[in-house]
This record gives C-alpha cells, structure tokens and sequence, in this order.
C-alpha cells in the first residue's frame, strides 16, 4: 500500500509540484492550503509523512507542528519543512517545535524524493 | 497617494497575470509528461514486440533520462511562482506601510507635518535603506513581509535533523 503524504503549503503551484513530484515516485499526497486545513486533514487520516511551509495565512508551520506534536498519532510521524526559510534561527525554531527535517525552497524533485524515502522508505 | 495606489494596481495585475501564465504552464507540462510517459509505455511494449528493436533500446533508455533530467528542472523552475508571489506581497505592504505614513502626514491638514511625524518618517526611510530585510513589528507579526533571499532557482539546501 502506497505510503501517504501530507503537503501543506498556500501556494497552490508548490503543491502542485510537491505532489506531481512524489505521486511520480509512487507516494500519496493529501493537500492542504493552510496550516488549519492541514491540521484538519491530518485529524481525518493518519499519515506516514508531513511536508509544511511555514509562511501561511491563519496557522503557520510552526504552530502546526507544535499541534501535530500534541496528538498522540502524530508523535512519531515525521514532519519536513519546506521553506523559503534558510536562517539557521529558523531551523532551530523548527527543531524544537518537533520538525524532523528541513527543505530550502525551491526544491529538486530528485532531492526531495530521496529525502522522503530515507524518511518513510 | 495616487502614485501608490497605482503602484498597488500593477503589482495586484502583475500578481494576476503570473497566476494566470503559471497555471496554464503547469496545466500543459503535466499533460505533456503524462503523454510522454504513455509513450515511454508504448516504446517499451514494442521492444518487448520486436526485440530486433533493442538495438535502439539503449537510445531510448537514455533520451528517457533525458526527459527526466529536464522535467525535474521544470518542476524546480515553475516553483518560481511561489517565491515571486511572496516578493509582490512583501512590495505590496511596504507600499501599505507608505501609504499609513503619509496618511498620517496628510492628517494634520494642509499646515506642514509636525516635526515628530517628519522625525519618524526620516528614522523609517533611513532604517529601511541601511537594512532591508528589516521588517516593521506589525508586517512581521502578520508575515507578509517574511524575506525571500533566493537568487537563483536551484534547489535548496536539505538538512535532517
């Protein structure tokens, strides 16, 4: 059975690589606009991986983390950022809220393919 | 105020008409991928039809991943779209933020803007030309104004923590 991701992201263009990207590669992708859509999405189905930006209207990455990290099904679930955001302040912000990795927008599709599969096989 | 809010108007239409051109470019790429990959699947079928044709399976293996190498830099590339979105929204409040200031300039009528008004405005402008990454406590609080420091579209850096 396909392993699922969810991507979260604003920009509907990202996402749409994002998927095109992993669908290719043989993934499920589950899209969200925002951090609430995706905090909802993720209450709805348990996924196998989760892929944030950070920069988005209403809840932003970070907080969707820190409200992933508070679920008992999302404890161990990986979650990437995917990011304009490369300050070394930032990531350590996103460690700490319990991101398991991070990803410099843009993103090369090989790159992000292996990450995810090192992550989640 | 007018020049701004023209300025405004050509960034919004700017805004508009990247949507529209990215949305057809992506519409078409993934049609034309998905057809490719119809017609790798057709090529890999008559070799297996015609195996004289493995003479030419090795052109074919490699024009494939040719095709892979160059949709992957399609896929990094048309991710443009979201980083020049965040440019025009960060431009489009500092035009706000500009627009706040002279209107409080303005407010003060048709006499000249008092000299604490004036002060402010001079420590904003000068603050905003030594640091411009610099972002004003409301714009950043709201995160519109969160800085875009790529300069080239190659693939970002990957860190697992």
């Amino acid at each position: 059975m396909a392993k699922t991701i969810l991507a979260v992201d604003d920009s509907g263009s990202l996402r749409q690589m994002v998927a095109f990207s992993l669908q290719a590669a043989g993934y499920e992708v589950v899209q969200a606009v925002d951090g609430n859509d995706g905090l909802s999405k993720a209450r709805s189905k348990v996924v196998d991986l989760v892929l944030t930006d950070q920069n988005m209207p209403g809840m932003d990455g970070l907080t969707l983390i820190q409200s992933l990290r508070a679920l008992e099904t999302y404890r161990k679930v990986p979650i990437l950022m995917l990011t304009t955001e490369s300050g070394d302040e930032m990531k350590a912000r996103g460690r700490a809220a319990g991101a398991n990795g991070w990803l410099v927008k843009p993103f090369d599709p090989k790159r992000l393919i292996e990450v995810v599969q090192k992550v989640i096989g | 105020m007018q020049q701004l809010q023209d300025m405004e108007n050509d960034l919004a239409r700017t805004g508009s008409l990247l949507d529209e051109a990215v949305n057809r470019l992506a519409g078409s790429f993934t049609a034309i991928h998905q057809l490719v990959n119809e017609q790798q699947a057709e090529m890999d079928a008559l070799l297996t039809q015609y195996p004289l044709l493995h003479q030419r399976a090795h052109a074919i293996r490699e024009m494939r991943e040719v095709i892979g190498d160059e949709v992957h830099a399609v896929v990094t590339g048309l991710q443009f779209h979201d980083l020049v979105s965040q440019l025009l929204a960060h431009a489009t409040g500092r035009i706000n933020e500009l627009r706040i200031l002279m209107a409080a300039l303005a407010a003060d009528g048709s006499e000249k803007p008092t000299g604490h008004i004036q002060e402010q405005l001079a420590a904003l402008l000068a603050a905003r030309s030594a640091e411009p990454e610099l972002a004003l406590d409301g714009m950043s609080e709201a995160g519109a104004c969160r800085q875009v420091r790529q300069q080239h579209m190659r693939g970002g850096d990957v860190e697992l923590f």
